[in-house]
């Protein structure tokens, strides 16, 4: 009966396919970025933004929106999607 | 597909070829046949061509032979594609070779000038018929050799040999692939119709007796390893596909490590090491052969079967009292000028090749200073004989075609 | 971006750097061009299926796709335009351990060198080729090639295309391929999933993945910029899980209409290699 007992708890009653909310660290390596936009309109999370400064290359390279660090979910269709490398995402899910 | 065929634990007998089928002994081989021999005899285990006449049996004797060894022969679609192919099976550490005569020669020439760029070693045999374009393509010319050295468009420089008989297209075919790899470089095996089938007397040594040379390798580790960083010979040691060094290699104009580096700078760097590695290093590949010139104050300067006419001639002119000789290159291509030019006695020379005047435009330039050169020859489609080539000796200034 | 960001960022070390000639980046790829994408997603096909390193040979011919060989880590041959097909075929069959991709754009691979294209695929040589379809000449900029839609601009088509271009899937299931998908770079996931696929098998394989071409195609066709073309064909798009070969003519492109995409064709036939094998059983059979 121990077994039936352990149903019963509230952490065991918890939905088994809840989905765990994963989280991730953008990394932008500004000297590969050309502005291309896939990233910054691809994000199912809307994470990303174009900053307002110049890289030496005078693309201006994306970056996490400020707020918005929270709200990666390590999908990674940013990293998948940029053509130049300069998009990466570690995720850090606790 | 079986595990087997897929994996790699079936021998792979065309880069470790075997020679458990040697066709040695005298035998009675036409000069196509004896040159499919020849290069069998090398290690040469992947043929990719396209049927042309005259060169058709070569890749017919190919087609037979090479599967008995454990080898490639594949039939491409275009001689486009068999000049590259061959290519792409010499980066892996393939011996390998196609044939053709001119109009397949004439295709080849774009892929022909990417192997010289990338430094790919490999055999192409011209056996050449009367042109140009379709001409006459079941009789003799001698017509290609000024597009075997300038064939591709830009700089460079070709080493090309051209036999006289069956047995020299046997060994020949040995030295052509001996020199390929040891200088990684394309070389040209200049055949003509005419000896390409004749049948002659073809004696094969057995496996082993003739030396065999392969492309200088990586020995360094990869961090340590530069693509097209020349040894002091001016050849660059070769990293195979698939030995761990993620070579690249490009047509374009490239630095050390095969960067493409389309600047004037890389370009002075690279292009001029090309042409130094064939100059400087004729001891590798350079043949003359040398009947009666020690005396000679005539020599006739003739390769291929027009060679053997021009033995012929040297005879009947000695006969008559003329000091003749027969100044024959095997390697045409770069012309032996030295030697030539070493040969103090000379006055005269006359040039007799199977077409309108292209090796003694070469001849001209060398010995054109100090010696009267003539050319005798004709627009293609006959053998000359050695009475022509011995008119032209005699007359004051040669015979017109 | 903080100071502390800027500094992170200068010491970021992307996944693949290790699987890309790192120090020659960024590409010369335009802003808004897919080719760099496709790249990242036959890098992860490779890594996926285990592909050890030093077996995988990338072949390009010319133009901007066939750069590929200036990034990506591998053995990589820079070849000529149109023959990056044969090259690979020299190249397997003499080494028929390695994992060879030819890489080239819809001109290098089926203008100049389309005849090899049809000749490999009927022999079923193994080898996987990838096209990298952005419906002009990109490099030489934005001419009209054998892919360029009816009626499209280009800059040798300034009055619209007078010609229909190829039908890609129809063209390889025609001649023998064993396998054959189109993707846009927009459809990443399922690119990286099939080239995980593709690397591992046999036969004669293609993969057509259509780009954006923002500089040239997509300017010329006012279809805007990266991210326009990419949502273009996005909203074009139809994702067909298997196409019936009596149906695959119904998969080709027109301006403005449905583009089909998905894994067309995936069939077995005997391979060249597997043939040529009993050949030499064959002749070395016969003379023991």
């Amino acid at each position: 009966m121990a077994i039936a007992n352990s149903l019963l708890t509230p952490e065991s009653r918890a939905p088994i396919d809840k989905p765990v909310r994963h989280h991730g660290l953008v990394h932008v390596i500004e000297g590969r970025c050309k502005e291309c936009n896939f990233c910054v309109t691809f994000c199912p999370e809307e994470v990303l933004e174009i900053a307002d400064h110049y890289t030496a290359r005078g693309y201006r390279p994306a970056r996490v929106k400020a707020g918005k660090e929270g709200d990666c979910i390590a999908c990674r269709f940013c990293e998948h999607v940029c053509p130049d490398y300069a998009i990466y995402v570690v995720e850090d899910t606790p | 597909m079986t595990a087997a065929q897929a994996s790699t634990e079936v021998p792979n007998l065309i880069l470790n070829p075997v020679w458990d089928r040697p066709r040695t002994g005298t035998q009675f081989l036409s000069g196509d046949h004896a040159c499919a021999e020849g290069a069998l005899y090398a290690g040469c285990r992947f043929f990719a061509g396209y049927p042309i006449t005259p060169a058709t049996e070569i890749a017919e004797r190919l087609a037979e032979r090479l599967p008995e060894v454990g080898g490639q022969y594949i039939q491409m679609e275009d001689e486009i594609a068999s000049m590259i192919a061959i290519l792409g099976a010499s980066v892996t550490g393939a011996k390998s070779m196609t044939a053709t005569s001119g109009p397949g020669f004439s295709l080849m020439m774009e892929n022909l000038g990417l192997a010289y760029m990338m430094e790919v070693p490999t055999v192409v045999v011209d056996v050449q018929r009367g042109g140009p374009s379709t001409g006459l393509p079941t009789t003799v010319g001698q017509q290609d050799m000024m597009q075997a050295r300038f064939g591709p468009h830009g700089d460079f420089t070709s080493i090309s040999f051209s036999p006289q008989s069956p047995q020299e297209a046997f060994n020949l075919a040995i030295h052509a692939f001996n020199v390929a790899e040891r200088l990684r470089t394309p070389v040209l095996l200049m055949m003509d119709e005419v000896v390409g089938h004749m049948h002659e007397r073809v004696v094969i040594p057995p496996p082993g007796e003739i030396p065999l040379v392969s492309r200088p390798r990586a020995t360094v580790p990869p961090e340590e390893y530069h693509t097209y960083r020349p040894g002091p010979d001016l050849v660059p040691p070769m990293a195979l596909a698939g030995e761990g060094y993620s070579v690249l290699f490009t047509g374009l104009t490239h630095d050390e490590d095969g960067r493409p580096v389309t600047t004037y700078a890389a370009q002075q760097v690279l292009v001029p090491r090309l042409r130094d590695k064939i100059l400087k290093n004729r001891d590798v590949y350079e043949r003359l052969d040398l009947y009666k010139t020690e005396d000679a104050t005539t020599l006739i300067i003739a390769y291929g079967i027009s060679a053997r006419s021009a033995r012929r001639a040297v005879d009947l002119g000695r006969e008559k009292g003329l000091a003749l000789g027969l100044f024959r290159p095997i390697s045409v291509w770069p012309f032996p000028a030295e030697k030539l030019r070493s040969l103090k006695n000379v006055t005269k020379i006359v040039v007799a090749e199977i077409n309108l005047g292209q090796v003694v435009l070469e001849v001209r330039r060398i010995a054109g200073p100090y010696a009267e050169v003539v050319h005798v020859g004709n627009a293609g489609g006959q053998v000359l004989s050695p009475e022509t080539i011995l008119g032209a000796c005699m007359s004051p200034r040669g015979t017109k075609p | 971006m903080t100071a502390d960001a800027e500094a992170a960022t200068h010491q970021a070390i992307h996944p693949y750097d290790h699987l890309l000639r790192s120090a020659d980046l960024p590409t010369i790829w335009c802003p808004g061009c897919g080719i760099g994408t496709a790249v990242g997603a036959l890098i992860y096909g490779f890594e996926q299926a285990g592909i050890p390193k030093e077996k995988r040979v990338i072949v390009g011919g010319i133009g901007c796709s066939s750069r590929i060989v200036f990034y990506a880590k591998t053995d990589a041959y820079h070849t000529t335009h149109g023959r990056t097909i044969p090259f690979a075929t020299g190249l397997k069959l003499s080494n028929p351990s390695l994992n060879v991709v030819a890489f080239a754009g819809d001109g290098d691979l089926f203008a100049i060198g389309g005849n090899h294209f049809i000749h490999a695929a009927r022999r079923n040589m193994d080898i996987l080729v990838v096209c990298i379809n952005n419906f002009n000449y990109g490099m030489t900029g934005g001419q009209g090639g054998p892919t360029t839609p009816a009626g499209a601009l280009s800059t040798t088509t300034p009055y619209g295309n007078a010609e229909s271009p190829f039908n890609l899937p129809n063209l390889a299931w025609a001649t023998g391929a064993t396998y054959v998908a189109r993707w846009t770079t927009l459809d990443v996931r399922r690119l990286r999933n099939t080239f995980a696929d593709v690397v591992t098998r046999h036969g004669f394989r293609f993969v057509e993945v259509m780009t954006p071409c923002p500089v040239s195609f997509g300017k010329t066709n006012k279809i805007g910029s990266g991210v326009e073309e990419m949502e273009y064909y996005q909203a074009l798009e139809v994702l067909k899980s298997r196409v019936e070969s009596t149906e695959i003519t119904k998969t080709d492109i027109e301006l403005g209409k449905p583009i089909v995409v998905g894994t067309f064709v995936d069939r077995e036939r005997e391979t060249f290699r597997e043939r040529y094998a009993r050949v030499v059983a064959k002749a070395r059979g016969s003379k023991a």
